[in-house]
């Protein structure tokens, strides 16, 4: 099996060396981006393939902490922090609210501590992405466990004068359901993980699995949808900000 | 009734100098106490960073103990394996990376060496003869440039090839024709290696570009 992919944040430089040449010696895990400014970080992280984030709490003049980058990056992490006491409460709060994995590991992160720590990690990330499954409630029908494979895309719905907070969520296998008042981020929390599902557009996630072609002059994706009768081809838009992360998640044709 | 006044004035006067003297000695006192007032978390920073001064000095032991002996106790045999030469090179970019802020400015791919030649495990390259090519990166490159160095060892169809591509500071062109210690390594070759070897040397603006090639049979 290929090793978890993550991504490192520290601000102080010697710490954030000291951690990628550790994580690097306990041959568990690869880092695939760090840096020691949030900005820069999460920026990173978005052109990456990391599926995991190690996140120290206190960034020195920095407009974010490193709960903030969890927050807005909404993927598993463990909190490096040499304050972690301090910061218990809010790491809980960022746990329980949230089916992403959590855990931290107070400063100095040794290679030894590194070496007990990451595997249980590693194992709760692992069946995260594997999750299979996510518990949905529709417009009409509560508590739908759907299978991650059968989503194709989730789209904003387009309400009286622009977007609403509704949601059409499309599947191969049946005809599109709504999902009422539910944001990105708490479809995130809730299980679509942003390993499996990519950001073409502000209004739309696409399982990468299911999407069949990219055109890359005018820009869209194409994916197969059921309409109730049958599959349909839709073109889905990819704004001039992703189109580097749809690239590198699929051949252009 | 003039004597109250005066009486009360006094008393005033005497109050007001006491508040006085206690606004003055609370100031000092509020200065005091900030003196003080250190954030303990600022020291606990400290003493993260110096843990992992600490952690890289023990790195930095292991890997010079390691190279000490391989310096010392290998010399004797004037010829060493692929793989020990390799061996040596990784522990002496592990300990000049200790003194590099940069992360992942060394690179060193080994991709292209050939583990299944017999020339991996026999003795047939000089022993420390890709010493000179690390020492000069690290004594005249430009080491805190993010993409400082990167080497490249090849070993396929019995040549063994190194080469080299260090940053350079744009102020430090000098001269392209090597020191003592370029000519003592060409004179090793000369007598070890006859004919048997290709070296050469160039540099731009920006990069100084190294190159060992040899026959191994």
């Amino acid at each position: 099996m290929s090793r978890l992919k993550v991504a490192v944040l520290d601000d102080s430089k010697l710490l954030l060396k000291e951690l990628v040449t550790n994580l690097k010696a306990t041959d568990l895990v690869q880092v695939v981006a760090y840096s020691t400014q949030s900005e820069e970080f999460i920026e990173k992280v978005k052109s990456s393939d990391a599926e995991a984030l190690l996140l120290d709490i206190d960034l020195a003049g920095d407009s974010m902490s490193g709960l903030d980058v969890a927050d807005y990056l909404k993927m598993p992490v463990l909190f490096v922090s040499g304050k972690t006491p301090k910061y218990v409460h809010q790491i809980e709060e960022h746990n329980y609210n949230s089916e992403i994995p959590v855990d931290h590991l107070s400063k100095p992160a040794s290679l030894d501590r590194l070496k007990r720590a990451l595997p249980k990690f590693i194992q709760q990330v692992e069946q995260y992405t594997r999750q299979t499954s996510i518990r949905l409630d529709f417009a009409n029908s509560k508590g739908n466990l759907i299978n991650l494979d059968d989503i194709v895309y989730v789209e904003t719905e387009q309400g009286k004068g622009g977007e609403s907070g509704n949601k059409r969520i499309h599947f191969r296998n049946r005809p599109f359901e709504r999902l009422i008042d539910l944001s990105f981020p708490a479809l995130e929390r809730a299980g679509l993980s942003k390993h499996k599902f990519i950001q073409p557009h502000k209004s739309y996630r696409v399982n990468a699995e299911r999407i069949l072609s990219y055109d890359s002059t005018s820009h869209k994706i194409e994916v197969k949808s059921h309409n109730g009768i049958g599959q349909i081809s839709v073109q889905i838009p990819v704004s001039e900000n992703y189109r580097k992360l749809v690239r590198s998640n699929i051949k252009s044709t | 009734m003039y004597r109250k006044l005066t009486k009360e004035r006094k008393s005033k006067d005497q109050l007001s100098a006491e508040k006085t003297k206690l606004e003055t000695e609370n100031l000092l006192l509020q200065a005091k106490h900030l003196q003080f007032r250190l954030q303990p978390h600022t020291l606990n920073n400290v003493l993260a960073s110096l843990k992992a001064v600490a952690s890289k000095l023990n790195r930095g032991m292991d890997s010079l103990s390691d190279t000490l002996d391989y310096i010392l106790y290998k010399g004797d045999e004037h010829y060493v394996s692929v793989e020990s030469e390799l061996e040596f090179i990784n522990r002496y970019l592990d300990l000049n990376d200790l003194f590099l802020t940069e992360i992942d400015s060394v690179k060193l791919n080994d991709s292209e060496v050939d583990k299944a030649s017999k020339f991996y495990k026999d003795q047939c390259i000089p022993h420390l003869i890709t010493a000179y090519f690390l020492e000069n990166a690290f004594k005249h490159g430009d080491i805190n440039h993010p993409e400082f160095l990167e080497i490249k060892v090849l070993l396929s169809n019995a040549v063994f090839e190194m080469r080299v591509v260090n940053r350079i500071k744009t102020f430090n062109i000098r001269a392209k024709s090597g020191g003592i210690g370029q000519k003592n390594m060409k004179s090793r070759l000369d007598l070890l290696l006859p004919d048997r070897y290709d070296m050469q040397f160039s540099c731009n603006e920006t990069e100084y570009h190294s190159m060992l090639k040899i026959n191994l049979i």
